[in-house]
């Protein structure tokens, strides 16, 4: 099954701050932006679980239909501020987003 | 008459001068340009730095900010910079010197207005023992909700993000420049052109875009200046190496670069909206915005303190044996256990006066329990194992027994008998000094935008 980043042009992640991950996606065409925005799965619940948070962790899901573009914030698992944290700027923690399944229209 | 256009030249200061700068510099020239803005500071390095009082090599910073210094001069034109990346009184200080040296060697006087960053924690505990409320800028039950007078005596430092106020006071002064520690990324480059009577909108909108230099540029790279120009109700935003380009989705995307929320861009006395801001490409490279609009809210700091959580030792191994790497997850535990029961360290109590990490490199070491692929076996692990303990002397004892856990111990089905795995480093242990975390984290609302930063005229170089 395809994955989310088969569509995207731009998949990253940053620290908002060193509590919470936000997670900037681009595409390059609308019809691969439609079709990730429509599919339905870029929700609190689907997001939650792969992180490790639950669903109220999820702070925000943002879709820019004029810029191709979706934004998702959510609690850092492991906050920069703590000493074991494992990525201090958060820029590693786009992957489970990246393998996130995109069924089949 | 108003001025009807302010030109900025962006740059960020913590990262090293670009070989090219004396032709951007020439290019900026041609162009024409009103202020020479750089931002140096920020928390995205975590806390050791605001905790220790330390920062990057300053004389990188040095060497980076040498052009720039002239070159504002040579055009008459003031500079703002924000110093010392987590710009508590320390850094500024030391970059100062810097500045001094700059100035001596180039003989290049500068008259700088200077404005500390970090704040007295005698005078924020009295101000909450006397009913000030600081709320915790983010939810996180890392933080007290409102600030207490314990989290800040327990804090090494703290310092405050200055908003542009405090620097546009400083600009009244007919300074060459102004140094800023710790300061909103944005008011760097909103302060010039407020100063100058530029709406609070654009202005904002402008320093948004700006505050990064090239990386909102196409191929993003900070190295790069970014130069931008401020009418009254538009920006532009032009690259000045002809290596990049300003694209509408490179300038739109910025702006919403490390914010929680892609509309809102949040800022001591108010927030940019920047819901119908519109991005359009314009010729020589640029794009072109107009729309965003500035809402006044209460006038808020954020506060940032960092507290030691104790010292830190780590070591660093490569497991290479199948066998072993068969049972790392299971000796790692036991070693753990050992620990505890141990007649040396059985006394301690794990999680409060030492704590240790093992990080398996090449098996969930990035992600964790979060990693999609876990369950695979590797073929090599890069085993890093962290002890932070409440002495520097207990984390060396704990992480030197470990390591000698890690060299000797039998394991099932073990054949290698002269050395359970290969050691990166002898001796094997390497003490890194304290550890920090994030304490304050908090919003304080003040009356005047001045009153926690005033600024000292300072000429350069110094005690001619």
């Amino acid at each position: 099954m395809p994955r989310l980043r088969d569509f995207a042009k731009t998949l990253r992640s940053k620290n908002c701050d060193p509590f919470n991950t936000t997670f900037d996606v681009f595409f390059d065409s609308e019809e691969a932006y439609r079709r990730v925005k429509d599919s339905g799965r870029i929700t609190a619940d689907v997001l939650a679980p792969r992180y490790g948070l639950t669903v109220d962790q999820v702070l925000g899901i943002y879709f820019l239909d004029n810029a191709l573009a979706f934004k998702v914030t959510m609690v850092k698992d492991i906050a920069s501020s703590d000493p074991a944290c494992k990525d201090v700027f958060g820029a590693h923690q786009h992957l489970m987003l990246a393998d996130l399944e995109i069924p089949e229209e | 008459m108003p001025q009807d256009e302010f030109r900025i030249l962006s740059f960020v200061n913590h990262i090293p001068v670009h070989p090219r700068i004396d032709e951007f510099l020439a290019e900026t020239a041609r162009r024409g340009v009103d202020a020479v803005c750089s931002q140096g500071t920020g928390m995205d390095f975590g806390p050791y730095m605001l905790g220790s009082g330390t920062q990057f090599t300053s004389e990188n910073f040095r060497e980076n900010i040498r052009p720039y210094l002239r070159f504002a001069k040579q055009q008459r034109v003031p500079f703002v910079f924000s110093v010392g990346i987590a710009g508590g009184r320390a850094q500024l200080d030391e970059c100062l010197d810097r500045v001094n040296e700059i100035t001596s060697e180039e003989d290049l006087p500068l008259r700088i207005a200077v404005i500390d960053g970090e704040i007295d924690r005698e005078m924020l505990a009295e101000r909450i023992r006397n009913g000030a409320q600081a709320p915790r800028a983010v939810a996180s039950p890392h933080l007290s909700e409102v600030l207490t007078t314990e989290d800040v005596e327990s804090a090494e430092h703290i310092v405050a993000q200055m908003g542009p106020e405090p620097i546009m006071a400083a600009l009244g002064e007919g300074v060459d420049g102004v140094i800023t520690g710790r300061a909103l990324d944005v008011g760097i480059y909103m302060a010039p052109p407020l100063y100058a009577g530029f709406p609070r909108g654009s202005t904002t909108h402008m320093a948004k875009v700006l505050e990064c230099a090239g990386l909102a540029l196409h191929p993003g790279d900070p190295s790069e200046p970014i130069y931008g120009v401020l009418e009254r109700e538009a920006i532009t935003v032009y690259p000045v190496s002809d290596t990049q380009a300003a694209t509408a989705r490179s300038i739109a995307s910025h702006s919403m670069y490390e914010r929680d929320n892609p509309f809102m861009e949040k800022n001591p006395g108010g927030y940019l909206d920047l819901t119908h801001a519109k991005y359009t490409e314009v010729p020589g490279s640029g794009v072109r915005s107009e729309g965003a609009i500035w809402v006044d809210t209460p006038y808020t700091i954020k506060l940032e303190g960092a507290r030691r959580e104790g010292y830190r030792t780590i070591a660093v191994f490569g497991v290479r044996e199948p066998a072993f790497i068969d049972c790392l997850d299971w000796f790692l535990d036991n070693i753990r256990t050992t620990i505890a029961e141990s007649p040396r360290f059985g006394h301690l109590d794990e999680g409060k006066q030492y704590r240790i990490t093992f990080d398996q490199y090449g098996r969930n070491g990035v992600l964790g329990p979060n990693e999609p692929l876990r369950g695979r076996t590797p073929h090599e692990i890069g085993l890093l194992v962290d002890v932070i303990a409440e002495t520097q002397e207990l984390a060396e004892n704990l992480a030197y027994f470990i390591c000698m856990e890690l060299w000797i111990k039998p394991y099932p089905n073990r054949q290698t008998s002269a050395g359970n795995l290969a050691t990166r480093f002898a001796p094997p242990t390497i003490n890194v000094g304290p550890a920090y975390s994030f304490n304050v984290w908090h919003l304080l609302e003040i009356e005047d935008p001045l009153e926690l930063f005033p600024y000292e005229v300072v000429d350069f170089p110094r005690g001619r």
